[in-house]
């Protein structure tokens, strides 16, 4: 067999993933347009996936449940089971990785491989594609797109642009071909175009992928530096990203939670509130990490994002922490000293500068080891009962988002 | 030159992922990751020997732990013989007896009455 010169690398996408998951757990809508809705019991919650049933009566992701229902009164509504999607998604890594060790997740429903050293063990890319495809339907009831080509970009728009539309599912775009193929296409369809972005092109006289190839890299880079070189290179198929399996593992750099709020906190009394539990959040990870941080940062935003308001800020504490109290006071001085005023509607509390929590200095003249203490119970109690079996009173306020937020994985229903 | 443009930057800056996903890989490839036999203490090696000759001599059901590359193997149950040449002990079990090879034996403890009948 002659040596592979070229890298062969996959983008396998799952159809509809939510509600795929849904409905072969349910067999009995196999045949009924089903939607997957943010909180069913509200007509304002925005649908999160749709079955391709309920997709062909016009129902779009990220409309409102009260839209689609006026669209399809019938359609079944399914609250969402975030952790069961993240089982199911880390079962379909599994599938991937027995045919090559290299498999890395982009997102809960697209994952990338590179099976160039599996072909002489599998066959051709498209066989593996076949079988990959046909093991996953068999084991997880879910349908995947997949693009192959030799870099990562251009699998990824092989599978947008080509494989989720053509029968099959399974698209292989050679880069000599991009010039017959995508460049074809309108610029709004690339990868790392969003609907501003193309609207900036078009005010260039760039219409189409081609015509962004074809645009001189320096007036690109004059406009948009590095992001201007980035969609160049993208339009060319120019992409020397390696597939890293470890691209998740060593790159922690800090430990933070962030909230969105339900409605706007206007007040120190309720913002409190909330900053405490994300300081607790923030503590408890590092805890479980055994590790400690020196850094502690404060951000916010207000509820309009077209006219942003809010701050991120941080700040260094005397000895790295991991404690809640100590978190919490450095996260609330920096707040106060900061914030303006006016109303936020998110809020975030990280921590940075980590360091392993084996060596703590020891002091004797505060109550430290008490402080720790406690939290090793705590923790305990909370890794055997669950979230909500043990918090602050204050979480017991209207303005608390802890009970709530022990529901959920991602702002939506485990 | 900037991150975007090196290495996975470009998709390391773009990608979505949930902080409980991300965890979960994490653990994930943890697993998958071979790991090394431990070097044993001299201390909790001489433990471990009482152990299994009590189990030899007196018939206490102990459990034993196997160092296995993704995941320890435990086996409950007397230990009924030492090979030496072999360097493996014959261990009698629920379901029968087995062969375990000594140098993969990572730890011993005493396998309360409760389990037996």
């Amino acid at each position: 067999m002659p040596r592979q010169d070229r890298r062969v690398i996959m983008l396998a996408d799952c159809q509809s993933f939510y509600a795929s998951v849904e409905k072969s757990a349910h067999p009995e809508y196999m045949d009924r347009p089903l939607v997957v809705a943010g909180d069913p019991a509200r007509r304002s919650g925005i649908i999160l996936a749709a079955c391709p049933l309920a997709k062909s009566y016009g129902i779009t992701t990220a409309e409102r449940l009260g839209e689609a229902l006026a669209k399809c009164p019938d359609v079944v509504v399914i609250r969402p089971r975030m952790a069961e999607y993240i089982r199911v998604s880390l079962h379909i890594t599994r599938i991937l990785q027995s045919y090559t060790d290299l498999v890395e997740p982009y997102s809960i429903d697209e994952q990338f491989l590179d099976v160039t050293g599996s072909l002489d063990l599998f066959g051709s890319p498209e066989t593996i594609a076949r079988s990959i495809q046909s093991r996953v339907m068999d084991e997880t009831g879910v349908y995947i797109r997949i693009g192959i080509s030799d870099t990562k970009v251009v699998s990824k728009m092989a599978c947008d642009l080509y494989a989720k539309k053509v029968p099959g599912g399974i698209y292989t775009l050679p880069r000599k071909d991009l010039p017959s193929t995508i460049w074809e296409k309108p610029v709004r369809d690339m990868f790392m175009v969003g609907s501003r972005m193309a609207q900036h092109l078009y005010k260039m006289g760039v219409h189409t992928i081609g015509d962004l190839a074809n645009t001189p890299l320096s007036r690109l880079k004059e406009r948009w530096g590095v992001n201007g070189e980035v969609l160049w290179r993208i339009a060319r198929g120019m992409d020397d990203s390696p597939v890293k399996p470890g691209t998740y593992t060593h790159q922690q750099q800090g430990i933070g939670h962030q909230m969105t709020l339900p409605r706007d906190y206007e007040t120190w009394e309720e913002i409190k509130v909330v900053l405490l539990e994300l300081a607790e959040l923030v503590s408890r990870r590092s805890r479980d990490k055994s590790l400690m941080g020196h850094v502690v940062s404060v951000g916010c935003r207000g509820q309009d994002y077209d006219r942003p308001t809010g701050f991120s800020r941080q700040m260094k504490v005397n000895e790295p922490t991991n404690i809640t109290d100590e978190v919490y006071d450095a996260a609330a001085a920096l707040f106060l000293r900061h914030w303006d005023g006016l109303p936020i509607r998110r809020i975030n509390v990280s921590l940075s500068g980590l360091v392993p929590d084996s060596e703590v200095q020891l002091s004797w003249f505060d109550d430290r080891e008490r402080k720790r203490e406690l939290e090793r119970a705590t923790d305990d109690i909370k890794r055997k009962f669950g979230d909500t079996a043990i918090m602050r009173a204050s979480s017991l306020c209207s303005s608390a988002q802890a009970q709530e937020r022990s529901h959920k994985i991602g702002g939506h229903y485990k | 030159m900037s991150k975007k443009l090196q290495q996975n930057g470009l998709f390391e800056s773009s990608r979505m992922m949930l902080p409980e996903h991300r965890e979960a890989y994490i653990l994930h490839q943890e697993q998958l990751a071979p790991r090394t036999r431990p070097s044993l203490d001299a201390q909790a090696a001489d433990e471990m020997s009482r152990l299994l000759s009590n189990s030899m001599v007196l018939g206490d059901r102990v459990t034993i732990t196997l160092f296995h590359e993704h995941d320890d193997v435990c086996f409950t149950g007397r230990v009924l013989r030492l090979d030496r040449p072999a360097r493996t002990l014959k261990l009698l079990t629920d379901d029968g007896s087995r062969d375990l090879q000594m140098n993969l034996i990572t730890g011993v403890t005493p396998a309360g009455e409760w389990m037996d009948e």
